[in-house]
């Protein structure tokens, strides 16, 4: 899986693909499913910390470590340069992928179940 | 002299079938292709499909035809959101461009959507141009497919087509 994705981040970044930010929204042709009352599970954020615990849970931050904590703080935080290629190359596939399953959504809706890129080409 | 005559007809008969339509039936539908086309058809799980292309076809040209029966709930839909999957399914195509979006009615008293597009098919180098309708028949929905790597300016077979799919007997 990440052999794939290093793959597509390194095949496809000379050209990135000229794709919106988001998806665009997948029309349905039925009823919404919804959540039944304070049943609703709320969306976290990725980019965000996680909730450590309630009110005065002790948490760990840089100026509590120790001296040779710190030196292997300072080298992990050294060893992650360069690491934005790598999570742009993630991005850009996630984002392919993301308009291939609306195409392939959109497909189905529409009671194609064979691959519509290949139906009727001529090699 | 007979020798003339019998060359004479069989060019005639060869000149004819390159330019008379065929008139064919297929999955409860009928319409026209260009007679030196020709097909094969593959059938499962509620859909149809024929795929016709010309003899020689260095254009690469093909036309296909599906029927479905699998989309009922959107083929009893409103025409907007059909023309809005139709746009969305081909974002799965690869490097896809579309160019063109409308809504189609047909001679024959079928409508629905058509949207123009380019793509590069899987495991090819070059674009091919497509173009695709989606018909509603009742709860079933009528799928037309022009596909070409150098698509026939006037579209000719793809307008032949189009202009004489009506419900059939086959």
């Amino acid at each position: 899986m990440v052999a794939f994705l290093v793959v597509a981040a390194t095949s496809r970044g000379d050209n990135p693909p000229s794709l919106p930010e988001t998806a665009a929204p997948e029309p349905i042709t039925g009823n919404p499913a919804v959540n039944a009352p304070g049943s609703e599970t709320p969306r976290h954020d990725p980019f965000t910390p996680y909730d450590p615990g309630p009110p005065g849970t002790k948490t760990w931050s840089y100026k509590d470590l120790s001296p040779g904590e710190r030196a292997l703080a300072d080298q992990s935080a050294k060893s992650n340069a360069g690491w934005d290629k790598v999570q742009a190359g993630y991005a850009a596939a996630v984002k392919e992928r993301a308009h291939q399953a609306t195409g392939d959504s959109a497909a189905h809706q529409l009671g194609i179940v064979d691959d519509l890129g290949n139906t009727g080409v001529v090699r | 002299m007979r020798r003339v005559l019998l060359i004479g007809a069989v060019l005639a008969a060869s000149s004819c079938n390159a330019t008379t339509n065929q008139h064919v039936t297929f999955a409860h539908l009928a319409f026209d292709v260009p007679g030196d086309w020709s097909h094969y058809d593959t059938n499962h799980r509620g859909v149809s499909t024929e795929v016709w292309s010309p003899s020689g076809n260095d254009e690469k040209e093909s036309l296909t035809v599906i029927r479905t029966e699998l989309a009922p709930v959107t083929a009893q839909g409103d025409a907007s959101t059909l023309s809005t999957l139709l746009a969305q399914a081909q974002a799965g195509l690869p490097e896809s461009r579309v160019s063109a979006r409308s809504s189609v009615s047909t001679k024959m008293g079928f409508s629905g959507a058509r949207v123009d597009l380019d793509y590069l098919p899987n495991g090819l180098k070059d674009r091919y141009h497509r173009i695709h309708v989606v018909l509603v028949d009742g709860k079933s929905l009528v799928h037309v497919l022009y596909t070409a790597k150098t698509p026939d300016a006037n579209l000719n077979a793809f307008n032949l087509l189009l202009a004489s799919i009506h419900e059939g007997e086959g």
